[in-house]
């Protein structure tokens, strides 16, 4: 059967805690796409899949997932959502295979020999209990646990925070291959972002509880570009602060402009080039580079 | 259901044990209220070493955000360890019983059906009745919380509990064993049972993790 459904869609989502405001979140996954979910430290990704996965009830907005409210369908959410937290939140004294054996009993369409495959392909023991593993190991285990019952929708939270460089790579690439391998949809928290260049089709920033920008990974690295250039006469600046959101300047009287627009066109090429004295350069800024932007209250 | 149960159970076993050692070594004082004291004590003291060793199971708020995953109601979480909370009593008064009986063989108690009955339902209700409390409030505050609330009891009602346990300052023989045998003491621990499990229930579902 085709699924049409959007698997994820949040609606004027707030949510009000002493000294943080998580404020009129929208978003909205299809089934079948990826999303990065990036934002830095205490932006308040946890609180929002927290809020996703009903450990959190929103003061305002609808959450559905899959096309259905919690209140509604709590056990037919949970039986096709898939879900790593943050942090580590499986029973210490047992292993990976008793979990996995313990987790069968309860989803309809657990398929062990895929749990094991997994494990294997993550060189994960699965016969050693999960206090001796190591962070990464932990994290792999994880991701099979939530997989292995082949959920609709898979949210992880930051699956790669606390795992060392090489191990990260690794998880990264093995996640990415057995994420492609279906189509199932996404949610993917992290603040690293050069983790999403890879495999996020759509891409939602947030900065400060409020989504700051959300959209499709490929128009955004193509809307987004940094401009630097000089001005032909000081005046020329109020005319350049109105074709680009963010602008800095340097150099004698401010001549020097570095402009970010995240809607670049040749046009507005052509608008710059008649205020600026000589060359106008422009190139694409990468995810990282626009969060910096996003975020950095220098822009 | 049976699963999370059984799987509260297995994260136990390396502490049955140990539990039954130190309750009856902690248990032995009461011999002087007489069979009934023992069992009474002996049971209420290896629940709560066994409930808490369920609840501490639990680590923080994430093994439960686990559960609250799973697809099961909410509330079946809360069922299953109020389900585990029975199969406590009923082990513990067994395990009351036996460390009764251990003691009449020595010669230092003595068993009779009385006293047995005595035993079992006081043991029963207090047992019940306090753990299910503690329960309710480990879903609705968490295990720091409600094991404070727990030691916080046994203090203040210290005084309490060695009169039903130990000794009658009159005359000196147990308390317990003197006390009539009511069953109203068993409605008191169902009805405590029932409340708690409803308010868990509620509290759990609603909890934020
Ligand atoms: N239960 C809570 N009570 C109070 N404040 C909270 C709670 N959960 C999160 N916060 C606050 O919300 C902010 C965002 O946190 P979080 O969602 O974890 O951010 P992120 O996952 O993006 O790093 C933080 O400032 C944190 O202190
Ligand atoms: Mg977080």
């Amino acid at each position: 059967m085709v699924d049409s459904t959007t698997a994820l869609r949040l609606t004027g989502v707030g949510k009000n805690y002493r000294g943080f405001r998580l404020q009129d979140i929208h978003l909205e996954l299809p089934a079948g796409s990826i999303m990065g979910f990036v934002g830095p430290n205490g932006a308040g990704k946890t609180t929002t899949i927290r809020i996703i996965t009903n450990l959190a009830r929103p003061d305002t907005g609808t959450v559905e997932v899959l096309g259905r409210c919690w209140d509604a369908a709590e056990v037919w959410i949970k039986n096709r959502l898939g879900y790593v937290p943050e942090s580590n939140h499986l029973y210490e004294s047992v292993t990976g295979n008793w979990l996995g054996n313990f987790l069968r009993r309860y989803y309809p369409t657990w398929d062990d020999a895929y749990f094991r495959a997994l494990l294997e392909k993550f060189r994960v023991p699965g016969a050693t209990m999960v206090k001796n593993l190591s962070k990464g190991d932990r994290a792999k285990l994880a991701v099979a646990l939530a997989l292995a019952h082949r959920p609709r929708l898979l949210i992880l939270d930051e699956p790669t925070a606390g795992v060392d460089p090489v191990v990260r790579y690794t998880l990264l690439q093995e996640l990415l291959e057995v994420i492609q391998e279906e189509t199932r949809a996404v949610l993917f928290s992290t603040h690293i972002v050069s983790d999403l260049e890879r495999i996020a089709d759509l891409v939602s920033y947030i900065v400060s509880g409020r989504i700051v920008l959300s959209g499709e990974k490929d128009v955004i690295l193509e809307k987004w570009h940094l401009v630097s250039f000089s001005l032909q006469n000081p005046a020329a600046l109020e005319q350049v602060r109105r074709l680009l959101p963010y602008v800095k300047t340097r150099g004698r009287e401010g001549r020097k402009v570095e402009g970010v627009t995240g809607d670049f066109s040749p046009r507005l090429l052509q608008e710059l080039v008649q205020a600026a004295d000589g060359e106008v350069n422009h190139r694409p800024l990468n995810l990282e580079e626009i969060m910096v932007v996003l975020t950095d209250g220098n822009w | 259901m049976r699963g999370l149960i059984y799987k509260d159970f297995y994260l136990l076993r390396g502490t049955i044990l140990v539990s039954i050692v130190f309750t009856s070594l902690v248990s032995l004082p009461s011999i002087r209220a007489g069979a009934a004291g023992v069992i009474a004590a002996g049971s209420f003291i290896f629940a709560s070493l066994l409930i808490i060793g369920l609840v501490s199971n639990e680590q923080g708020n994430h093994t439960l955000s686990f559960q609250r995953l799973l697809p099961v109601r909410s509330e079946t979480v809360v069922d299953a360890k109020f389900c585990g909370l029975i199969v406590i009593v009923v082990f513990s008064l067994g395990y009351g019983l036996a460390l009764a009986g251990a003691l009449d063989l020595a010669g230092l108690v003595k068993v009779t059906s009385r006293q047995a009955a005595a035993g079992l339902l006081l043991g029963a209700a207090i047992t019940s009745s306090v753990l299910s409390i503690y329960t309710w409030l480990f879903f609705r505050l968490g295990k720091q919380y409600s094991i404070l609330i727990a030691i916080l009891i046994m203090v203040v009602f210290s005084g309490e509990w060695k009169k039903l346990f130990y000794l009658s300052p009159s005359t000196g023989i147990g308390l317990t064993g003197a006390v009539k045998v009511s069953p109203a003491w068993l409605f008191f621990g169902a009805a405590c049972f029932l409340i708690c499990l409803r308010l868990a229930r509620r509290d759990f579902s609603r909890r934020e993790l």
